[in-house]
C-alpha cells in the first residue's frame, strides 16, 4: 500500500482503502452470506468520499451471489449519478462471463489492472517518480531478501543503492534479466553475480557443486530472478503498477556488462552474503 | 506425512527447480524418482509409467502445457483421478489458485519455498487423503 494511502476495514469482510486518486474496496477472500448488509452499510460512506475514481477489486472471487453484485450494482448506480468513474480488477473469467449475460459488464468494467482504470477515468498512471524512487525498488529489495533466505538457505545484506556510473563495468560472469513492460513505462531488470558467487549460491540451493558456468547451471539466475520479480510484481500491483508476466533471459560471459536501452542509467541494489557478493540493476525509462 | 519412498513426478520446465524440489523430496523421505519439462512431458511420463507414480509436484507456469492444464488433464482421467496433486506457483500467480482448487489441486506450495514448507503441506494433503 502507497505510504499516502489510507486503508480502513469496515468489518472483517469488507476493506476499503483510500489512495491519493482513488477508491478502492476490496472484496474477502471468502464472502458470507450476509456480505451484502455489511456492505451495504457502508454506501453512504463510500459515496461521500471525494474521489472520482471507484474500483472493485473482486480479488478473484469465485463465489459472489447475487445479492451481493445487485448490491455492488446499486452502489455503482449511485455513484454514476455523482458523476463518479468506476471500474473492477482481479474479476474472474467466469464472473465477466456472467456479468456480459446479466448485461452488467459495462456498469462493473472489469480491467486488467488499476494503472488501466485510471487511464480510463482520466487520471494520471502510476510510475516511478524518479530513477530512485524509494517505493519502486524497495519491493525488488524485500523480494531478493526473502527469495535468497528462503529458497537458498542464505542471509543477506542489501546495501545502499546507487546510481551505475556512466561505461562504468561490474564484475558480471552471469546475468538473469527480465525487461519490466506496462503502459506507463518501460524498463529493465537484471540480477547479476560474478562466476564465484553465482556458482556459491547454486551448489547451496541444488547441493551441487559447479566449478564453472554451463547449461545445465545458468537457468538458476534466471529461476531466482523469476521468484524475485513473481513477488515484487504482486506488491508493486496493489500499488498500482501494472507489471506483465514475462520469461526472464540468461546471459553469460567473462566479464559481462549489462546495457539497458533506456535514456537513464541504471541504479545497482547491492547485495551482501556469506557466499560472495552480487547485485540487482534497474533501468527504468520515464519519458 | 506420505511413506519414505513414495515414487514422485516432478515437473518443471526449469532445470535447476527440478533439482531443488527433488532435493527436497530426498530430504523428506520421499523418492523423486521421474521428471518432466512441461505438461505435456509430464503426461507421457505419466501414461507410460502408470502405477508407477504415487505423487505428482507440478509447477504451474510452464511453455506448452501450464500445470494447471495438465492437472486438468489428469483430474479428467479416471486411472488418475485420486493422484495426488501439489502445484508450485509464483506469487503473482496465487490469486488464480482457486482454479486450481477447482480443477482438483490437493495443494499448492508459493515459490520462494524451504523443505520444511514443502514438507508441511505434503503432510497436508495426505492427512487430507487418508481421512
Amino acid at each position: 500500500m502507497s505510504s499516502a494511502a489510507k486503508k480502513k476495514t469496515f468489518s472483517s469482510e469488507v476493506e476499503m482503502e483510500e489512495q491519493p486518486d482513488l477508491i478502492l474496496i476490496r472484496l474477502p477472500k471468502e464472502i458470507s452470506k450476509e456480505f451484502h448488509l455489511s456492505l451495504e452499510s457502508n454506501f453512504k460512506t463510500w459515496v461521500e468520499l471525494s474521489k472520482k475514481l471507484y474500483v472493485i477489486d473482486f480479488n478473484f472471487n469465485y463465489d459472489v451471489s447475487r445479492n451481493v453484485l445487485s448490491a455492488l450494482s446499486r452502489l455503482i448506480k449511485e455513484l454514476s449519478s455523482k458523476d463518479k468513474k468506476v471500474a473492477s480488477i482481479n474479476v474472474t473469467t467466469e464472473l465477466e462471463r456472467y456479468l456480459k449475460e446479466i448485461a452488467l459488464i459495462s456498469s462493473f468494467f472489469p480491467v486488467k489492472d488499476l494503472n488501466i482504470a485510471r487511464k480510463a477515468a482520466g487520471l494520471s498512471l502510476v510510475k516511478p517518480k524518479s530513477r530512485v524512487d524509494a517505493e519502486f525498488l524497495k519491493p525488488f529489495i524485500e523480494a531478493t531478501q526473502n527469495t535468497l533466505e528462503t529458497q537458498v538457505g542464505v542471509k543477506l545484506q542489501a546495501g545502499k543503492p546507487f546510481a551505475k556510473g556512466k561505461g562504468e563495468k561490474l564484475n558480471i560472469d552471469i546475468a538473469g534479466v527480465v525487461n519490466l513492460s506496462c503502459p506507463e513505462f518501460k524498463g529493465a531488470i537484471a540480477l547479476c553475480f560474478a562466476s564465484a558467487t553465482f556458482l556459491n549460491i547454486y551448489e547451496k540451493m541444488v547441493g551441487e557443486k559447479h566449478t564453472s558456468i554451463t547449461e545445465e547451471v545458468k537457468d538458476a539466475a534466471g529461476e531466482i530472478l523469476n521468484i524475485i520479480f513473481g513477488q515484487a510484481k504482486t506488491t508493486l500491483k496493489n500499488k498500482g503498477y501494472g507489471l506483465s508476466s514475462v520469461i526472464p533471459t540468461v546471459l553469460t560471459g567473462s566479464k559481462l556488462n549489462v546495457g539497458f536501452r533506456t535514456s537513464s542509467s541504471a541504479i545497482i541494489l547491492p547485495f551482501k552474503t556469506d557466499l560472495g557478493e552480487f547485485h540487482i540493476e534497474i533501468a527504468v525509462d520515464l519519458d | 506425512m506420505f511413506a519414505p519412498g513414495t515414487r514422485v513426478l516432478v515437473v518443471d520446465d526449469m532445470t535447476t527447480m527440478r533439482k531443488v524440489v527433488m532435493r527436497s523430496c530426498k530430504e523428506l523421505g520421499l523418492a523423486p524418482m521421474f521428471e518432466a519439462a512441461d505438461g505435456n512431458q509430464a503426461w507421457n511420463v505419466l501414461n507410460e509409467k502408470s502405477g508407477e507414480i504415487d505423487l505428482i509436484i507440478s509447477d504451474w507456469n510452464m511453455p506448452n502445457c501450464t500445470g494447471l492444464e495438465f492437472l486438468k488433464r489428469v483430474r479428467a482421467d479416471a486411472r488418475f483421478k485420486a493422484l495426488p496433486f501439489v502445484l508450485l506457483t509464483a506469487e503473482s500467480e496465487a490469486s488464480q489458485v482457486k482454479e486450481a482448487l477447482l480443477a482438483g489441486v490437493d495443494n499448492y506450495v508459493i515459490k520462494p519455498f524451504s523443505t520444511a514448507v514443502l514438507g508441511q503441506k505434503l503432510g497436508q494433503v495426505h492427512k487430507k487423503l487418508s481421512a
